[in-house]
């Protein structure tokens, strides 16, 4: 399944190939109950995180209780899908066999609200381009009829 | 100062090599019983194991040591932190009187059992702290290997710090220097240079190859005694003056540690060295776990050997190669001796205080220390002398 871009947006290099052979993308199955929002919201274009029901903590990710006032209640928020590159990886060597014929590829790790930090996929065009501190905004990945977070650069993606 | 809360009476090393047939219960117990005959104790008068990451079962050294009246058994789960913060607790057994003569064995198969360097995905089937941050938020992305968890933290140290990248290739060139006086390291007779080393391939930037450990088979133990007990063995006992293991914030993720670069090491080390009345130009040789160079400078830094960010200046203008003010990893550590989930680091140290270190001998060794680290930063201390 090609991956998707959005409306009005250049096509840009997406992780997810047309290579329907080989092993198949990671991807949590079943998905954990705590989690099950965020990926129905990713395949909504969303980044759907929790809040807590007391006291209106904002968590990512999922965790049983609020840190701040234990409360174990929680509802769905749904932050804005842009933030700033707080730090990367870029890799050269895959440790899954998916990935093993995508080298080199990156991945962001961008906050979007205060203490708020989301991992990804960096899909600009040159993951040697991504920098600590880089404005960003997310891309969405079809894969399999789930969708995965993908970041790339602000401003259509140029580099 | 006050006094020892323990000491260390024995120690024993398998073979370390990079293929065997021997399981990982065979090679613990095997240094158990070879810590055991260097201590001069019955086997089967050991009455207390902690096992690193609970890799083998209290019942595995009942059978294998003959043990007539096992009293205390533990396991802790910290990664590459274990085997340090397991002596600590065997130090706590012996120190309160639950137990006087406890084993403590790490080590296993990480060449010839799972090996976390391959491309076929083996990392994904190890079982990590937030395990599901990891299958949720991390695998999807290719996010599954530890050197790709801590260039999160170098890429960010990188950009808060201003470092210079260069200290992660003068840990490696340490490292082998340290190796060429250690017949028993896999690169003893493979010294590195900096043009090999800028030549290696990036694996994840900025590692290197050489920024990255050994897989090795093997294990190492020690016997962990009372302060008070008597000297059985004509080897010189190793005091253990204090210890213990830190947990940075969000221990399970780094993803939203508030301070990406924290860790356990930092809430551990002060209490410690404020305890002691001691500051890290006081020790004689540094043994400090490092799965990856970046690990090694960052824990400088937290040690209080300089500041955050000054590790690179540090390795550059101080040295921690052989004949520094204070060396590091003396017997290679794990990027060049042998990856024997940091209980080499122990072994090493107790024969450092002996004197019975051979060409890599410290000359008038007699303050030490050892780090742990693994799990996201998880940091264990251990200081002794002689």
């Amino acid at each position: 399944m090609r991956g998707q871009t959005q409306p009005g947006e250049p096509p840009g290099p997406v992780l997810t190939t047309g290579d329907e052979s080989g092993p198949p993308r990671p991807y949590p199955a079943p998905v954990a109950a705590a989690f099950a929002e965020f990926f129905s919201g990713l395949t909504r274009h969303q980044i759907t995180v929790r809040q807590c029901a007391a006291c209106g903590t904002l968590q990512w990710p999922p965790r049983l209780r609020c840190s701040r006032c234990h409360g174990d209640g929680f509802q769905a928020a749904v932050l804005p899908d842009r933030g700033v590159v707080h730090t990367f990886a870029v890799c050269y060597r895959a440790f899954d066999p998916w990935f093993a014929s995508r080298t080199p590829y990156a991945i962001a790790v961008v906050e979007i609200s205060d203490g708020i930090r989301l991992t990804g996929s960096f899909l600009s065009a040159d993951p040697a381009d991504l920098a600590c501190g880089m404005t960003v905004r997310a891309r969405y990945e079809a894969v399999d009829g789930h969708a995965l977070l993908g970041w790339v650069r602000e401003n259509g993606g140029q580099s | 100062m006050r006094g020892p809360l323990a000491k260390l009476t024995g120690i024993g090393e398998t073979e370390f090599v990079r293929g065997t047939a021997k399981s990982t219960e065979s090679l613990l117990t095997e240094a158990a019983l070879r810590a055991c005959a260097d201590a001069a104790v019955d086997p089967s008068t050991v009455d207390g194991v902690v096992i690193p990451s609970a890799k083998i079962t209290p019942e595995s050294y009942v059978s294998a040591l003959g043990i007539n009246d096992l009293r205390f058994s533990a396991a802790n789960s910290l990664g590459g932190a274990s085997a340090v913060a397991a002596v600590m607790i065997a130090v706590a057994a012996v120190a309160s009187g639950r137990a006087r003569r406890v084993i403590v064995a790490a080590g296993g198969t990480q060449y010839s059992g799972r090996r976390l360097s391959r491309a076929d995905g083996a990392a994904t089937g190890f079982s990590w702290p937030g395990q599901d941050f990891r299958t949720h938020l991390e695998h999807p992305y290719g996010l599954v290997v530890p050197m790709q968890w801590y260039s999160l933290q170098a890429n960010r140290w990188l950009h808060e710090t201003g470092a210079d990248p260069a200290g992660l290739r003068a840990v490696a060139l340490a490292a082998r220097a340290h190796a060429s006086r250690n017949p028993q390291a896999y690169f003893a007779r493979r010294p590195l240079t900096a043009q090999e080393y800028d030549r290696s391939p990036f694996i994840v930037k900025p590692f290197r190859l050489y920024d990255i450990c050994l897989e090795s088979d093997g294990a190492a133990a020690v016997l962990v005694e009372p302060a008070s007990a008597a000297t059985h063995s004509r080897q010189r006992d190793v005091l253990v003056l204090d210890g213990g293991e830190g947990h940075a914030d969000v221990p399970d993720d780094l993803a939203s540690r508030p301070d990406i670069l924290e860790l356990g090491l930092q809430k551990v080390a002060p209490r410690v060295f404020g305890e002691l009345g001691l500051s890290p130009g006081d020790f004689d040789f540094a043994q400090i776990y490092d799965c990856f160079t970046f690990v090694v400078l960052r824990q400088l830094e937290e040690l209080g050997f300089c500041g955050r960010g000054e590790g690179s200046s540090y390795v550059a203008e101080v040295g921690i190669g052989p004949d520094s003010k204070v060396p590091v990893n003396t017997h290679g550590g794990l990027l060049a001796q042998a990856h024997i989930a940091g209980m080499n680091h122990v072994t090493e140290a107790v024969r450092q205080l002996r004197g019975g270190a051979g060409p890599a001998q410290v000359r008038n060794a007699s303050l030490g220390l050892v780090t742990g680290y693994g799990d996201m930063s998880d940091g264990s201390l251990l200081v002794l002398a002689n």
